[in-house]
């Protein structure tokens, strides 16, 4: 049976360092798709999820078992995303470029070149960022954490200081909006 | 299943083939239209593409990197959820709980006024105005300027105002 992240988190502060390295197994990858969707660079990506699992680690002591780890953990990203697009004075989106995907290196290569399958993969969720960032922030926000972290609205409204309610209307309004921006996906009909 | 945890459901990553969301949708035609109108986005969310592949090709690793403010920002967070969950419902109690409470006490507040206001109704002949004369006599819904300019009414006297021009017209 997997443990649980708390008990995860409990054995890191205790010192089991083998406990943080589950952890990182277990949250990369979710880090890195919610950091590149938000940074739309995939080195800024890569150093944020480093730079939020080392603040993790540094700041073990302060975390109480009470609350959730993710929540702990996709707010500290979040936070580190935010001083990194201020930071680097440039938005992740300029809402002026082009809405092309021809001029968009895709984030991250397939694990088999050949797949086009894979292609098409990356191609779909390039487009989706790209949808993403032409929403409010918060909205785009409130849909990462849901989608790609997972997060259940009590934790997305504690990952972004709302109320329950807002966090579920941030949900609501972005996806009426993405539905908007994103093309209807024509395999997806019967 | 009720419309709230619909939605949960309904935009629940994973979650696709759901017996009881299933059921509620199709008894629930407001809920079913949410559905029709959210699933294209929410379909998009669905193309998982793991970003284990992520660039590990480099010739070296990466240097580690950890800024002081970066520390800084996770001590806030976990003291800030820790703030939170402490300040959050005891454990048991749910927020259908307190729902359910603020609904009791609301309608044992419509209970006072449905009976209790009733009984301090204005005789027939004289104007509604004339009740509160002492002080705002004036609906203040109708006329809001009039009735601020001369004394702030208390937050009694705007319900009672309220409440008294909704029973007469009844």
């Amino acid at each position: 049976m997997e443990r649980r992240d708390e008990q995860l988190m409990r054995d890191v502060q205790d010192g089991r360092l083998a406990s943080f390295d589950e952890l990182v197994r277990r949250y990369r990858g979710p880090l890195l798709r919610l950091a590149y969707s938000k940074l739309a660079d995939t080195m800024s990506a890569e150093d944020v999820v480093q730079e939020t699992f080392l603040a993790v680690y540094s700041a073990r002591h302060t975390y109480r078992a009470e609350s959730p780890f993710r929540t702990w953990l996709w707010t500290i990203l979040l936070n580190l995303c935010k001083r990194h697009v201020r930071r680097t004075a440039r938005g992740p989106w300029s809402h002026s470029a082009a809405y092309s995907l021809a001029d968009t290196a895709l984030p991250w290569r397939p694990a088999h070149a050949d797949s086009l399958q894979q292609l098409l993969l990356l191609e779909r969720q390039e487009q989706l960022r790209l949808a993403l960032a032409q929403l409010p922030e918060l909205q785009a926000d409130a849909l990462r954490l849901r989608f790609f972290g997972g997060l259940k609205f009590e934790e997305i409204a504690a990952a972004m200081e709302c109320s329950l309610g807002g966090a579920k209307l941030r949900v609501k309004l972005g996806l009426l909006k993405l539905a908007n921006i994103l093309p209807c996906d024509e395999e997806d009909k019967p | 299943m009720n419309c709230d945890d619909a939605f949960d459901q309904l935009t629940s990553p994973g979650a696709n083939d759901n017996r009881s969301l299933s059921e509620h949708l199709n008894r629930c035609p407001r809920c079913r239209a949410m559905q029709e109108t959210l699933s294209p986005a929410i379909a998009w969310f669905s193309a998982d593409v793991t970003p284990n592949s992520a660039p590990t090709d480099l010739d070296s690793p990466p240097a580690l990197f950890l800024s002081e403010d970066a520390v800084q920002v996770a001590e806030r967070a976990a003291h800030r959820l820790a703030k939170r969950r402490a300040s959050a419902p005891p454990h048991g109690i749910s927020r259908r709980t307190i729902g359910a409470g603020f609904a009791m006490a609301a309608l044992a507040a419509m209970f006072c006024f449905a009976f209790i206001l009733p009984s301090f109704r204005t005789p027939p002949g004289r104007s509604t105005s004339t009740r509160f004369s002492s002080s705002s006599t004036m609906c203040l819904w109708k006329m809001p300027a009039d009735g601020y300019s001369r004394t702030p009414p208390t937050a009694d006297q705007l319900v009672a105002t309220c409440a008294a021009c909704h029973l007469t017209s009844q």
